[in-house]
């Protein structure tokens, strides 16, 4: 409707549409805020704004709050733009429809001074007839005047019914999904290839164990995907991301809770967005928790391959047939037994594998079978791939339909080569035992030894022929009162212990009893048994044997006499030997004393015969007497040198580190005046400090020195030659006498005088050895008994070497360190 | 020589030595009076008795029965009243270690009996020089065995 317009010429409201004119037609002279001359500037610019703008608009002035609107507002009020318009009337009354809502809203502005805006504010209308839900969203703002008050309120309004019926359309679409998410217990996911973060409904988190917050890295939820499926996943994702893939994700993944291990299996499925560049925006989609249905055919499987392997551990091989007994489709198993292909085992072409001399029996035996609908049960033997023959044992049941006719068999036949194998070498086995017993018992009747075996209880079970021949029992009598009564009464506590100690320990049994022979005779036996073990170590029986020992025995008693004899007989001449050598001390004692006290009387009595009655004697009877003394003298000398004898023993050797130049110079002054007598002479060389048992050593080099002066060659002034020298390991002729790696001081005495033959050189050192006639040269022969016997008692040893009429030497070795 | 009479005893049960310790006496320019006796238990018993006047020097003989020589000498040296006789040895054993022994317990001097009458004469009468001459006072060991 167009209103004509006024003359008045407002520039301000120059255009404006509709309401302009009606507001330029306007006769403003008895209204509230005045002529348009006189309104303010602020008005009128307020009102230029408003009227020229396309949006609803509504401006109130004054404090009457005087309404304008714009066209855009009034095409708002419904009603086809034909809302009744009175200007210069209060907003209470121009809008009094929605004058409840906007009411507060112009108060709260003006008194506050701010603007207001308010969004999808439901404002119930009047409108196309009917009251209609209209939303609105505002902005209320103040206008100040040129006093800087404030003037009026700008209302600027935009109706977004639709909007917000098409949000509440959306809601409700959502919670259907939703809804069918839930019914369908799904998760969801939404991805975005460009962030690389998702979201996901609450049960999809929950399964990867994943926060609650809105957006996720997709790494969380990879890591909770279970190990050996991680790839796979990713692979799918990268290539459903990829255009050329169509977009398409379907797949079936485990997802392992991170915290709980809680296992889900899930069938995921969704689909990539692409912008018209080919870039994938988004991916989503949704996962469905399908373990139960996996669990279920996993049981199945393992259900399956438990089946398939019992029947692979009797090596059986599983096979069906029809109800005619044929043979249909593929039977793998059978295949694999016999190599038949599928088109040879068909039908009755499975019987072509069986052994043709069990055939026809086969054929009997499985239609006897299918007619009488009972498990079939026979042994047959199958041409195996290889060709060889195979041992089987078949055993096939009917599976019956519901109204009891067969549907089909099922059989499984089992290998039983091994088994027959087996049973035939125990066969062979066995009567190589029985072969090896009947040896064993030849072998032992044989012998002449009693041999006998046990059980692990230690009960005799066998004795060879030798026993009772012996014994002369038969084996009733022995099994009637046992081996034990054969045993002779003495031993037999004895041997029960000592065999029960080795049936119990396993040690190996051996024990000397008597056995009692037929004619009541006991001989003693060697009994041993040892345990025979199997390859465990456990005993399974005992093998033993007695010997007749009667004969070692009586031999090893007399052996065991004989030497307790000589045994006594050696003690006792020990014995005698202590005693013979006290005797002989005892002799040196009445040598020294009841000897000597006679022989002492004598000479006594022979020097006062001498002192006052030899003049008396005739010529003859002073001879006599000459003689006699002399006799008697040398009886002195005797016993002087055997006390001398007897007294060079061990007992007495006290070793002192001796020079032996002290000694010999000591044993030269002895002699000084026969020296002197005979003119003779002495030579010493190098004297070493040696052990020694100085006066042993002293008589020693007395008595050689004392023989070298002595058996001087008539006419001819003795020389003696002494000297020493430390020698180690090369002695001659002495290398197997003496200690090897041992100092010894060589001592060499030698003298010109009268020698003697080679052949005496050992038999000199005798006792009461003389080489000479008493009238030549005088002595005992125990001279150099004494020295040999010093030489011992230094652990040394002496050779005396002599060439007749040129001299003697005598070379002394006493070791240089105790 | 002085012509003191000194009061010999003698212990010896052997007759022959006896006899010829008495003639080998006699041919000594020296006047002296022999008392003999024959065991240990016998001596023991003359000098232990009240009434006995105790001989100047006595010679002991080692080897005699009953009570040996050795014995007599422990003895005579435990006595407070005899330990002051002088005591020779009068013996055949020649044993070095005898010879300490006797040494060590107290005996004047030593003579192995000699097998020559002279020279029996001979150490009886240097003995009894000595003692006299030493006037009973113990002799050192080098002149402990007189030699003849």
């Amino acid at each position: 409707m167009k209103v004509a317009s006024p003359q008045l010429k407002h520039h301000f409201l120059s255009g404006g549409g509709e309401m302009g004119d009606l507001i330029r037609s306007h006769d403003w002279s008895n209204s509230a805020i005045g002529k348009p001359e006189t309104w303010p500037q602020s008005l009128l610019t307020s009102l230029s704004i408003i009227l020229h703008s396309k949006f609803p608009t509504f401006l109130c002035w004054g404090p009457k709050l005087i309404c304008f609107y714009n066209d855009a507002f009034r095409l708002s009020l419904g009603q086809d733009g034909k809302y009744p318009f009175i200007p210069g009337r209060p907003a209470e009354q121009t809008l009094d429809a929605i004058w409840h809502v906007i009411k507060p809203l112009l108060v709260q502005v003006q008194d506050t001074g701010e603007a207001i805006l308010h969004e999808d504010l439901l404002i119930p209308i009047f409108k196309n007839n009917i009251m209609e839900d209209v939303y609105w969203t505002l902005n209320f703002s103040p206008v100040y005047d040129e006093a800087g008050d404030k003037a009026g309120v700008i209302a600027t309004c935009n109706e977004t019914t639709d909007k917000v019926k098409y949000l509440k359309e959306l809601t409700s679409i959502n919670d259907a999904l939703e809804f069918a998410i839930e019914g369908t217990e799904l998760g969801t996911f939404d991805y975005n290839p460009v962030t690389n973060k998702f979201s996901a409904n609450a049960r999809l988190k929950e399964w990867f164990g994943l926060p609650p917050k809105a957006e996720i890295e997709l790494q969380h939820a990879i890591a909770a995907i279970a190990q050996n499926d991680r790839e796979k996943v990713v692979d799918a994702i990268q290539k459903t991301l990829n255009f050329s893939s169509g977009g398409h994700y379907d797949m079936e993944y485990t997802i392992v809770h991170p915290l709980t291990k809680k296992e889900t299996f899930v069938r995921a499925k969704g689909r990539a967005w692409f912008t018209e560049q080919k870039i994938a925006y988004r991916f989503n989609g949704t996962l469905q928790d399908v373990s139960k249905e996996v669990r279920a055919r996993k049981i199945m499987e393992i259900s399956e391959q438990r089946f398939l392997a019992a029947i692979a551990a009797v090596k059986g091989f599983l096979w069906t047939n029809t109800p005619e007994g044929k043979m249909a489709g593929e039977q793998p198993a059978w295949a694999i037994l016999t190599g038949q292909t599928y088109e040879e085992y068909q039908g009755y072409g499975w019987a072509n594998a069986v052994h043709p001399d069990d055939a026809q029996p086969t054929v009997v035996a499985w239609n006897e079978a299918v007619q009488e609908r009972k498990t079939f049960v026979f042994e047959h033997r199958i041409k195996l791939t290889d060709g060889s023959w195979g041992q089987f044992s078949i055993r096939a049941r009917p599976i019956l339909n519901d109204d009891g006719s067969i549907r089909e068999w099922v059989g499984v036949h089992t290998d039983i080569t091994e088994q027959k194998r087996a049973e035939k070498n125990q066969q062979i086995q066995q009567q190589i035992l029985f072969k090896s017993q009947q040896k064993f018992r030849l072998l032992a009747d044989s012998m002449l030894q009693h041999i006998w075996t046990s059980d692990t209880e230690g009960n005799l079970n066998y004795f060879n022929q030798s026993v009772f021949d012996f014994s002369g029992l038969t084996i009733e009598e022995i099994n009637k009162d046992g081996w034990i009564q054969i045993v002779h009464p003495d031993d037999k506590e004895g041997n029960i212990n000592a065999w029960t100690k080795s049936v119990t320990t396993g040690e190996p049994f051996l024990f000397e009893h008597r056995f009692r022979r037929h004619d009541g005779e006991y001989r003693w036996q060697l009994s041993r048994a040892i345990p025979q073990k199997d390859a465990y170590g456990n005993i399974q029986m005992w093998v033993g044997t007695s010997t007749d020992i009667e004969d070692q025995k009586i031999f090893t008693n007399q052996l065991e006499k004989e030497v307790k004899e000589r045994t006594a007989q050696l003690e006792q001449k020990n014995i005698d030997l202590e005693k013979m050598n006290k005797e002989l001390q005892s002799f040196a004692y009445i040598s020294s004393h009841d000897l000597q006290e006679p022989l002492r009387k004598i000479q006594t009595f022979a020097s006062r015969i001498l002192e006052k009655e030899y003049e008396n004697l005739s010529d003859n009877g002073k001879d006599q007497f000459v003689r006699m003394r002399k006799a008697a003298e040398r009886m002195q000398t005797l016993i002087d040198d055997l006390l001398a004898y007897s007294h060079t023993n061990i007992d007495e050797r006290k070793f002192e580190i001796v020079n032996l130049g002290k000694i010999m110079e000591e044993v030269k002054s002895d002699f000084a005046e026969e020296f002197q007598q005979a003119g003779a002479t002495i030579e010493i060389g190098k004297m070493y400090d040696i052990p020694i048992i100085p006066f042993q050593f002293r008589q020693l080099l007395h008595n050689l020195i004392s023989n070298s002066l002595k058996f001087s060659i008539p006419g001819q002034s003795p020389h003696i030659q002494i000297n020493s020298e430390m020698v180690t390991d090369d002695i001659p002729f002495a290398k197997d006498i003496i200690s090897h790696h041992k100092t010894y001081c060589h001592i060499s005495v030698s003298d010109n005088g009268i020698g003697f033959d080679k052949g005496y050189s050992k038999k000199i050192f005798e006792l009461f050895q003389r080489l000479h006639g008493r009238e030549a040269y005088s002595g005992t022969g125990i001279g150099l008994a004494i020295v040999k016997k010093i030489i011992e008692n230094h652990h040394g040893f002496i050779l005396a070497n002599g060439v007749i009429n040129k001299g003697a030497t005598f070379d002394i070795y006493i070791p240089a360190n105790l | 020589m002085t012509i003191k009479k000194y009061n010999l005893l003698l212990a010896d049960d052997d007759t022959d030595d006896c006899i010829f310790f008495t003639e080998a006496l006699h041919e000594l320019p020296l006047i002296v009076n022999l008392l003999t006796v024959h065991d240990g238990v016998e001596l023991m018993q003359l000098l232990t008795t009240e009434e006995t006047t105790l001989p100047d020097i006595l010679f002991l003989d080692l080897n005699m029965p009953r009570k040996t020589g050795m014995e007599c000498l422990s003895e005579i040296k435990n006595n407070n009243k005899l330990k002051d006789l002088p005591i020779v040895i009068f013996s055949t054993s020649c044993h070095s270690d005898t010879v300490n022994l006797l040494y060590a317990n107290g005996a004047n001097y030593y003579i192995r009996k000699p097998a020559e009458f002279s020279q029996l004469k001979k150490t009886i009468h240097e003995v009894l020089t000595l003692i006299i001459q030493k006037n009973i006072s113990k002799p050192g060991k080098d002149s402990f065995v007189i030699q003849p």
